[in-house]
């Protein structure tokens, strides 16, 4: 018998998910690890915490189950994307690695444009806008301020690719991740040596490029020793989490659509047609699937913002269950309350931070459930934003699949169909970006023959639910009016943060 | 004291008060009656005249009951009245023909808008002294001309609420200049009479406007043996003309100066001021003030909703504050107010438009709409209800900056009336956005109180108006404070940019079906 190891290492911890061929769930293990935030803005981690904890789960998966560890054959990685590991030429960590989340480097990315000449330009180089969450933002910071510490650096690598390298002794990445870099050509699939030479960056400090499904190497004695595995056992490259994530949910031909609801709201589209988009409104990443991409929007607040309504609105007084049975209770489009779920300012469309949270079109006939049923609405519609824009890309929508704790609300999901005016798909496993990590594993050592037998043998549609026609068309026009307030208001959120930053 | 009672009866939009007051303006007595408006679609709002015939005649019985004061020792009684918008359409047998469309209706926007296009700005502003909007009742009367030609045409006279109960009291057929001048539209304001050019203008027979006008505080008739039985005054009790509940309410707030100013924020805010004349505001309403009618203008704003938010607020956010109400007796509000007592004025980037009813002045939109704007993660319950008091707070500048770009000018101090006035947080907001020290009120009685006074300046028992100021006194004058006021300024400005950037969504958004 075989098994398949896939481990995450995601931003509050690592999981080891050990499945069999068929998908079934053998060991599930995680274990957490801090973030630090000294300063407001900054968001770190220390990468020696990712391999204590990612050693730990190993071994408990490997002790704690029947299986032998000769039959784990395949192990690969999925992570978060873009957080960066500098390392000297010992391989030694020289400072925590700045996470995807810290946003000290607005000043690195505004030089970047300048640099590279322009966001049309930047796009041509790498496909993608310069967010702060970037590495190659950064990297710059680093030179910048602390040249001591940039000095010391030989090499760059991201946070799975740091666990693969103590693993197997290996120093790779592989496409799916070094798209997120701001470094890579994701269409050419190489590094954008035009744009490293423009920002002074020696392209010797990034490894080697993979495929997803590539073999990066063995288990070495030491670590088989340390963790229990077999000695040599193969490990396959991985991917970025949304690429694993995408993978476990069967996002792996064309036209196939994921909408996460997580704490921030994903919309991630196949595609074997690559366009970036030359506003940078959306991504294009390399997919973990041979010869493939993917777009993505991303809305920050999507479960966030029903989270804050439940805790700071609400004061923790309703239950998830009692809130949406209240938001039930009303009808399409809030009777005319529009939400703008912009509380932590906006990714796409607009990159924006300075966008803000509004509830719009208050009456008097309105109570807290129109209070709400808005805010699954507003999210929503920030997700039908990303849509959009994916379709205005010339992709075409064969399927759109809904997973996160969002997509488990029953009324959320009918919001959800209604609004996207699409049927929309619930799977059978919802896993994560681990389940993903682990069938990569098995294709890279041939368990599958590709990542369509893989995915079509194991995830399974559940359950359709069907768009209503009637609020489908209310909903468009409402939608008409919530695209307009942003706009509208872009002027006004400048000047109110200007506002609280001088009082 | 024999003979020298005063009553004053003030019929409101919800509910009908009148109190018994000696000569030194010593409260004796008081009754209240509530009632509903009758609400058939969300911007129409009516009321058949029965139910304010009924809540006066119990509120003077349960007053007199109360007071122990013999029916004999009343002096006289005046009246005040909600704007009843068109008034009253009454057949000519004097009998009701159809409810009442008051001031919060909104309906006649079709009419609006044929005015705005037939009618000359400038013109009906140089004689009314007002615009126009579907609050005015002149809308409201060609409404029903457009809309219900049948009932058009039996239709012998309008009459306004409180003159139809003192109809009913008297069997007179009167009203005031201040009820007259806030019809609009057909009152001509320098002459204080009907515009006989303005009629044809708009198609308003000058025939089903009452022939006479008078003086707020003119007797203008005697209790009738019928009415004497159900309320309980002696036959042949003076009956004073009274006038519009907002100008009656500034009297019983000891206004009789130029340049004095009063908001009262109770459900909602209205804010007026005393003066000659000189300066008057399209997008204000002015009208005869009710006392030294034939001299003094009033001239007010009104925000559609003030303590109407809060108290929604509190009952869709506030289960626990209401929970402790219960459990210890203390006002909601006053948990609410000491939560937020400590967040930063601004409400650290909230921004509140207090439009859930539409507003009226000085923006004059029935399609606006109630906005939260600047919320994140960090933002909590409680600075949502700052943001609301300090929207209304916003609400009140706006008109006050209206009167003054018409060049009106105020007193240095702005005297506030109201359940809001319970509010010493919300007071001190108002004063900083303001940036006017703030007076309270010792007792709010509001417009009854002004109705007695003037039954007693109507009947002789009081010599003049000044014994007002006898009769008030005021709690500590509320002071702004620089630093705040500062932050509200770049805040207000904020406020008046935020509604320009979404009032064409806000027309929109009513489109929907």
């Amino acid at each position: 018998m075989v098994y398949l190891l896939g481990l995450d290492i995601g931003t509050s911890g690592v999981k080891a998910l050990l499945i069999s061929p068929e998908g079934k769930i053998i060991s599930s293990k995680t274990e957490s690890y801090p973030l630090a935030t000294p300063h407001s803005g900054w968001a770190e981690q220390s990468p020696r915490d990712w391999w204590e904890a990612t050693v730990k789960v190993i071994k408990e998966t490997v002790s704690n189950n029947p299986i032998d560890s000769n039959q784990i054959k395949g192990i690969s990685l999925s992570g978060q994307m873009h957080s960066s590991v500098f390392l000297d030429e010992k391989m030694e960590v020289i400072r925590p690695a700045i996470l995807w989340s810290d946003t000290r480097t607005s000043e690195q990315c505004k030089e970047i444009y300048a640099i590279a000449g322009g966001l049309d330009q930047l796009i041509h180089y790498v496909s993608n806008p310069a967010l702060e969450g970037f590495t190659a933002p950064k990297i710059l910071w680093l030179k910048e301020n602390e040249p001591e510490n940039y000095k010391k650096v030989k090499y760059i690598l991201l946070p799975k690719d740091y666990i693969r390298y103590k693993l197997t002794n290996e120093r790779f990445t592989e496409v799916s991740d070094a798209a997120g870099t701001l470094l890579f050509d994701v269409i050419k699939k190489r590094w954008s040596t035009g744009l490293l030479e423009k920002l002074e960056i020696n392209q010797d400090l990034l490894p080697p490029v993979l495929n997803s499904f590539d073999l990066a190497g063995r288990i070495t004695k030491n670590i088989a020793e340390q963790t229990g595995l077999k000695f040599g056992t193969q490990v396959v490259a991985g991917g970025a989490d949304n690429a694993c994530g995408a993978v476990g949910s069967g996002i792996t031909e064309e036209g196939r659509v994921m909408v996460s609801i997580g704490s921030s709201g994903v919309v991630l589209a196949q595609t074997n047609n690559p366009q970036a988009d030359q506003e940078g409104r959306i991504h294009l990443f390399n997919h973990a699937c041979p010869d493939s991409w993917y777009m993505m929007g991303v809305t920050l607040s999507a479960g966030m913002a029903y989270e804050w309504l439940e805790k700071k609105l609400f004061n923790h007084r309703l239950s998830y269950t009692k809130l949406d049975q209240l938001a039930e209770e009303i009808g399409t489009g809030s009777e005319g309350l529009i939400f703008l779920p912009y509380l932590y300012g906006e990714r796409t469309p607009h990159n924006d931070a300075n966008a803000r949270g509004v509830y719009f079109g208050i009456s008097g006939k309105h109570d807290q459930r129109h209070f709400i049923r808005s805010v699954l609405e507003g999210v929503t519609f920030a997700l039908k934003d990303s849509l959009e824009l994916i379709k205005n890309k010339g992709v075409k929508i064969k399927e759109i699949r809904a997973i996160g704790g969002g997509a488990k609300s029953r009324i959320w999901q009918q919001i959800l169909a209604d609004i996207l005016g699409e049927e929309i798909n619930l799977l059978n496993v919802e896993e994560g970006p681990a389940f993903g990590a682990a069938l990569i594993a098995g294709v890279g050592i041939g368990v599958y023959s590709s990542f369509a037998e893989a995915v079509n043998r194991i995830i399974k549609v559940k359950k359709t639910i069907v768009p209503r026609i009637q609020s489908t068309e209310k909903y468009n026009n409402y939608y008409k009016l919530y695209k307009k307030l942003y706009y509208s208001l872009e002027e006004d959120f400048k000047e109110l943060k200007n506002l609280t930053s001088s009082t | 004291m024999r003979n020298e009672y005063l009553l004053g009866t003030d019929i409101g939009t919800q509910g009908t008060k009148t109190v018994l007051v000696n000569p030194d303006g010593k409260i004796i007595s008081s009754a209240f009656s509530e009632y509903d408006v009758i609400k058939p679609k969300p911007s129409w709002a009516e009321q058949w005249p029965d139910v304010w015939v009924k809540a006066t005649f119990d509120t003077i019985r349960d007053t007199l009951e109360k007071s122990k004061v013999k029916p004999s020792d009343i002096a006289g009684i005046a009246l005040s009245g909600l704007y009843g918008g068109s008034g009253i359409p009454l057949d000519k047998d004097m009998k009701p023909i159809r409810p009442c469309l008051i001031w919060m209706d909104r309906r006649a926007t079709d009419e609006v808008q044929w005015v705005k296009k037939n009618v000359d700005k400038d013109k009906i502003f140089e004689i009314t002294g007002n615009y126009v909007d579907s609050y005015y009742g002149f809308t409201k009367m060609m409404w029903i001309k457009n809309n219900e030609p049948d009932n058009w045409k039996q239709i012998s006279r309008f009459i306004t609420p409180k003159d139809y109960v003192i109809y009913q009291l008297t069997g007179e057929n009167i009203t005031d200049f201040s009820s007259a001048g806030n019809i609009g539209g057909v009152f001509d304001l320098k002459k204080r009479t009907w515009s006989e050019e303005m009629c044809k203008v708009l198609g308003i027979p000058m025939s089903m406007l009452p022939q006479q006008i008078v003086k707020s505080a003119d007797v203008v008739g005697k209790i009738t043996k019928e009415a004497s039985k159900l309320c309980g005054l002696l036959e042949g009790t003076p009956v004073v003309a009274g006038g519009i509940d907002a100008p009656v309410a500034s009297l019983s707030a000891g206004v009789l100066e130029e340049k004095s100013h009063v908001a009262m924020a109770g459900t909602s805010i209205c804010w007026g001021v005393v003066h000659k004349g000189q300066h008057l505001s399209p997008k204000l309403v002015s009208f005869p003030y009710v006392a030294y009618d034939d001299e003094m203008i009033y001239t007010f704003g009104g925000a559609a909703t003030a303590g109407g938010i809060v108290r929604w607020f509190r009952d869709q956010f506030c289960v626990k504050e209401r929970e402790a109400e219960r459990d210890l007796n203390i006002s909601a509000y006053r948990l609410l107010d000491e939560e937020v007592e400590d967040i930063p004025p601004g409400s650290e980037g909230l921004l509140l438009l207090p439009y859930f009813m539409g507003e009226r002045s000085p923006i004059w939109d029935p399609d606006a709409k109630g906005t939260i704007i600047g919320l994140t993660l960090y933002h909590t319950r409680k600075h949502v209800y700052r943001a609301i008091l300090e929207g209304v707070a916003y609400s009140l500048r706006h008109n006050i900056e209206a009167g003054l770009e018409s060049g009106l000018e105020l007193a240095e101090e702005c005297i506030m009336v109201g359940g809001a006035t319970r509010s010493p947080l919300w007071m001190k907001m108002f004063s900083d956005v303001t940036g006017y020290p703030i007076k309270t009120l010792a007792q709010n009685v509001e417009a009854p109180y002004g109705d007695a006074l003037l039954a007693g300046v109507g009947t002789g028992v009081l010599d003049s108006y000044e014994r007002i100021k006898d009769w008030v006194r005021f709690d500590k004058t509320i002071y702004p404070d620089k630093k705040a006021k500062k932050i509200y300024d770049q805040y207000f400005i904020e406020y008046k940019k935020a509604y320009k950037s979404l009032k064409d969504i806000m027309k929109r958004l009513g489109k929907i079906k």
